[in-house]
């Protein structure tokens, strides 16, 4: 019979990390279930893929159990973590391994529903979904540096500090960059609404 | 005739909005925007679209997360480095304890000789021990041998020696067996520990049950201080000497001397006068790092050159590759003798940033290039 598993739900970040560190692997798997999620979102906005994505995660939380010795406690465990999952993933991009890109309406990883349908809350007022979806495409037609760096301020809420060590940037690139990715965000919303005249 | 209000530029206005501004900045643009309707609509506006973006519902379920959390955790068990202790069955508090003394012993000061004094201390103890009771030939001498070593490192363990835990094996009956020796050392044992428990305070009786454990990791440790305390010290003598005199550096290293003088003389950056020139300065460092530079500066200044990297203060290309290159020594000094893979990531990086960077100044360019190799070289990489 397999031992049940010790509830550390309520452990600290930093509680988890020294037990991790002190030999307890199964410690990291709570450290999983609290970062995976705004880990594959950073990551299939970075790739644009959902399997692309589910191996940027994987592997990059394999990446953080490795280098944990070197985490500094005190720091906050998850945008250390995001910060690998971004640099694991730019790594894709670069290495020109990924796959095409998915749009809004091409079927998910699990299931047969589109993006755009999945992204639809049956109970939510269908302007304000329409008003998301017209988001979401503004994003994706974004130039590639553009939205990884909106994706690492909004998605993962990087401080700049944060975003220039995991770009290899100065800080002052990132300040100008984000404000040109901004700046055109908003430009293709007004060119989606000029398209739906 | 109305005047156009100056307004802040677009980077400033978002990273006020993100609270990344300094404080100076921060109060211009906040004076502005108070009064600025303009800008203030446009901060608005690009904080729907961000709500937007992240509210966007999750494309995947629970299901999906449950999943992955199991396959990622099955490589993490196939990944699990072999110098992370095994999984011990104790109390959550007392492995905390444990972590904190590890963590502690990692960040104190290497004293091996500490270590190997408190080591010769017990043996010498156990010896005494042994000694008087073959003496006295009332101990089988398997029983004392098998069990008083492992208590050598014990708390309390020079104590054992004192007249009650004397009186109480001394006053023990020959054995009759060769299983019964064990058997009465035993239960001499558990005499002796029950004395002890009486006698010692709570925290120490807490601690009691891991001592086998602890003796093990203590060793281990011990193991591990000597080994990386040895290298480090041995590297450092070598290129102290190195520092005194060049011509024994070159017959000691050929394969960087070439490298090394021109590296160390190499002019400032042409961006100097800024945060770089200021850290080399602050801890009397060269421009360019060189195999002459001491190991104890370099680790000393690595926090400085992070911040540096970190926060873009080194303004030139060229600054930026010479962070990099002193950040990649720093981080193969750290690492030592067998780098784990995120370490040998992180020095590959630095070092290529370095030569991509650094393109302006061929010395720094050839220094990280061929460190770069020996680093490779070192890890059995192809370089």
């Amino acid at each position: 019979m397999t031992p049940a598993r010790p509830d550390r739900t309520g452990l600290t970040d930093e509680e988890l990390v020294r037990l991790v560190r002190g030999g307890e692997t199964d410690a990291f798997a709570e450290v999983v279930r609290r970062v995976q999620r705004p880990a594959y979102r950073l990551a299939f906005r970075i790739t644009r893929h959902a399997e692309d994505a589910d191996d940027v995660v994987q592997e990059s939380l394999v990446k953080a159990y490795q280098a944990l010795d070197r985490f500094q406690l005190g720091r906050a465990l998850s945008p250390w973590i995001l910060t690998i999952v971004a640099r694991t993933a730019l790594s894709l991009l670069r290495q020109g391994k990924r796959r095409n890109a998915m749009s809004l309406d091409d079927p998910g990883p699990e299931g047969q529903a589109t993006l755009a349908e999945r992204s639809a809350d049956p109970a939510a007022d269908p302007g304000l979904w329409e008003r998301r979806l017209d988001v979401e495409r503004a994003f994706a037609r974004l130039s590639e540096e553009h939205r990884v760096i909106l994706a690492l301020r909004v998605e993962a809420d990087l401080p700049y500090a944060q975003i220039a060590e995991t770009l290899d940037v100065p800080v002052g690139t990132v300040m100008s960059r984000l404000a040109r990715a901004r700046e055109a965000l908003m430009e293709q919303m007004t060119q989606t609404k000029k398209d739906e005249r | 005739m109305s005047v156009e209000p100056l307004h802040p530029a677009p980077e400033e206005l978002y990273a006020y909005r993100d609270g990344e501004l300094s404080a100076e900045r921060r109060a211009f643009v906040e004076t502005h925007v108070t009064a600025c309707r303009v800008c203030r609509e446009r901060m608005d506006e690009m904080s729907k679209l961000e709500a937007s973006l992240r509210s966007h519902p999750d494309t995947v379920g629970d299901a999906y997360y449950e999943r992955m959390q199991a396959q990622v955790m099955a490589k993490v068990h196939a990944a699990a480095p072999p110098s992370r202790a095994p999984i011990r069955e104790v109390p959550l508090e007392r492995r905390r304890d444990d972590v904190e003394r590890e963590e502690r012993r990692r960040g104190a000061p290497k004293l091996p000789w500490i270590a190997v004094g408190s080591a010769v201390s017990a043996m010498a103890a156990v010896v005494v021990v042994v000694v008087l009771l073959v003496r006295q030939g009332s101990m089988p001498q398997v029983a004392v041998l098998e069990r008083s070593a492992p208590d050598a490192g014990k708390l309390g363990a020079v104590s054992d020696t004192s007249e009650a835990g004397m009186r109480g094996r001394l006053a023990a009956p020959p054995a009759e067996s060769p299983a019964a020796p064990r058997d009465d050392a035993r239960a001499k044992e558990r005499q002796l520990a029950e004395t002890k428990t009486k006698q010692q305070p709570t925290d120490q009786v807490a601690v009691a049950p891991y001592a086998e454990e602890e003796k093990k990791d203590k060793a281990a440790a011990n193991e591990m201080d000597q080994k990386l305390a040895v290298r480090p010290e041995s590297d450092l003598m070598a290129k102290r000497s190195a520092s005194k005199d060049e011509a024994r550096l070159q017959q000691a290293e050929p394969q960087v001397s070439m490298a090394a003088p021109q590296a160390s003389l190499a002019p400032p950056a042409a961006g100097a006068g800024n945060r770089y020139e200021s850290a080399l300065s602050r801890f009397g460092l060269p421009p360019v790092w060189g195999p002459g530079v001491s190991d104890d500066l370099v680790l000393k200044a690595e926090p400085v050159f992070r911040n540096l990297y970190r926060t873009g203060g080194a303004t030139t290309p060229l600054d930026s590759a010479r962070v990099r290159l002193y950040l990649a020594e720093a981080a193969r000094l750290r690492a030592g003798a067998a780098p784990d893979s995120a370490a040998i990531d992180e020095i590959e990086h630095h070092y290529r940033r370095a030569i991509r960077l650094g393109s302006e100044d061929p010395a720094t360019v050839s220094t990280a290039a061929q460190r770069l190799r020996e680093f490779l070289s070192e890890i059995g990489a192809t370089p």
